[in-house]
């Protein structure tokens, strides 16, 4: 028998509490998040409907634990855990269901319409090339290095975000990495400057 | 002896402090190890991804977010507040499939029957039930028991056929979301009590399954 003292732990069985409060109260709760909740799952589907999808699912499943959402200090890895938790048993779906190669999002397809530096077109040409190879991997090793590596999140956010021991992150980072880096260098040397820095 | 982590942090420029000697010796580790090499290229190719800018979320995603967090839970109908007080009165809401049903336990352990709600499910096929809980006072450490039996289950839950914890209810509408997955055909009822101050209400739903 399970006890419980609180709502914690309580994956998908939840307390919506109060009405027309509550709303308020978790609009007020996620409106600063929503834009980075969006940047992430645009880099996860590559696709910016797919991305609204995602991150309206997401917010749906934290309505249920609004509660929990309201005694966190900092609520937006507490979204992202479930952002990438649904990404990742998304993909899982599809892999399953689909036999062949999964659409691939390009950059171009994500990339904001605003104009960038003189360089950006060049670095778009090898970043989609970069995208070809994180689409390789799978949902949990290419969601960890958009996190870390491209957004820049923490290995200390990343324990709350995949609820992962730090160890166990380092391990996952590295084999994916690993693996990422061998394949860009079968498909030829696109290493950056070293002088490039994280936009977060 | 530079080991692959250390290396790593040496030439992605994620180490503090880094001597030139110090980096030197990482060139070298990596020049013999694959993998710190593979590491690097990565690290380095995924800063360049960094640097594509992602769009903003369409005028209005946010709004349409909300709305729809909000119709999740208006079509829950609007009950009197009586949870604790009345007479047994069960409410269905309905984040897509939503049942509830109240019965009023005195003092017995039996329910009673006041029209017990039926889902059906095929074997395997998971959906939510949700089940609302008007009351027009707070309650702090109101006991949450969610009990099944026969054959279906807590999606999620590994196994788990019962369930006990403490919550606060608000004042106003409470929803429950019970994810419940048929396991076999025999069907079988999901049974969920909400106990406070010595009051009791039973909630009571039958699942019929199907092959």
């Amino acid at each position: 028998m399970g006890w419980m003292s609180d709502d914690s732990g309580m994956a998908r069985l939840s307390f919506i509490r109060g009405g027309s409060e509550a709303h308020a109260s978790f609009e007020q709760l996620v409106r600063p998040h929503y834009q980075a909740l969006f940047r992430v799952a645009s880099r996860f589907t590559g696709s910016r409907a797919d991305a609204e999808d995602l991150v309206q699912e997401t917010c749906l499943r934290a309505y249920r634990h609004i509660a929990k959402v309201q005694s966190l200090e900092n609520p937006l890895t507490w979204l992202l855990c479930i952002l990438r938790r649904l990404y990742i048993d998304r993909m899982r779906r599809y892999e399953q269901t689909n036999v062949g190669s999964i659409d691939e999002g390009t950059l171009a397809e994500i990339a904001s319409t605003a104009p960038g530096p003189a360089e950006s077109v060049n670095s778009e040409q090898v970043a989609r090339r970069i995208e070809r190879g994180l689409r390789k991997l799978n949902a949990e090793q290419r969601s960890l290095l958009i996190l870390h590596d491209v957004e820049g999140y923490s290995l200390n956010e990343l324990e709350t975000i995949t609820a992962l021991k730090l160890g166990t992150i380092k391990s996952k980072l590295h084999r994916a990495r690993v693996k990422l880096g061998k394949m860009l260098q079968a498909d030829g040397d696109i290493a950056g400057p070293q002088s490039l820095r994280r936009t977060r | 002896m530079m080991n692959c982590e250390l290396a790593v942090e040496l030439l992605t420029g994620a180490a503090d402090g880094a001597t030139a000697e110090n980096r030197r010796l990482a060139r070298e580790h990596a020049a013999a190890c694959p993998d710190c090499r593979a590491v690097v290229m990565s690290v380095h190719a995924l800063r360049l991804v960094s640097m594509v800018p992602t769009p903003e979320a369409a005028p209005g995603a946010f709004e349409r977010m909300m709305s729809r967090v909000v119709a999740g839970q208006s079509s829950a109908p609007q009950r009197p507040a009586r949870f604790w007080h009345g007479v047994g009165v069960g409410a269905a809401v309905a984040a897509g499939l939503a049942f509830a049903v109240v019965t009023w336990l005195p003092s017995s352990d039996e329910p009673t029957d006041t029209g017990t709600p039926q889902l059906s499910l095929r074997v395997n096929e998971t959906r939510d039930v949700s089940i609302s809980l008007t009351t027009n006072e707070a309650m702090r450490d109101a006991e949450i028991h969610v009990s099944l039996n026969g054959s279906i289950g807590l999606d999620g839950y590994a196994g788990e056929r019962e369930l006990k914890w403490l919550t606060d209810l608000d004042a106003g509408t409470n929803q429950l979301t019970i994810p419940i997955v048929a396991t076999g055909t025999e069907g079988g009822q999901l049974l969920v009590e909400v106990t406070h101050g010595g009051k009791r209400r039973t909630f009571l739903v039958d699942v019929q399954a199907e092959a």
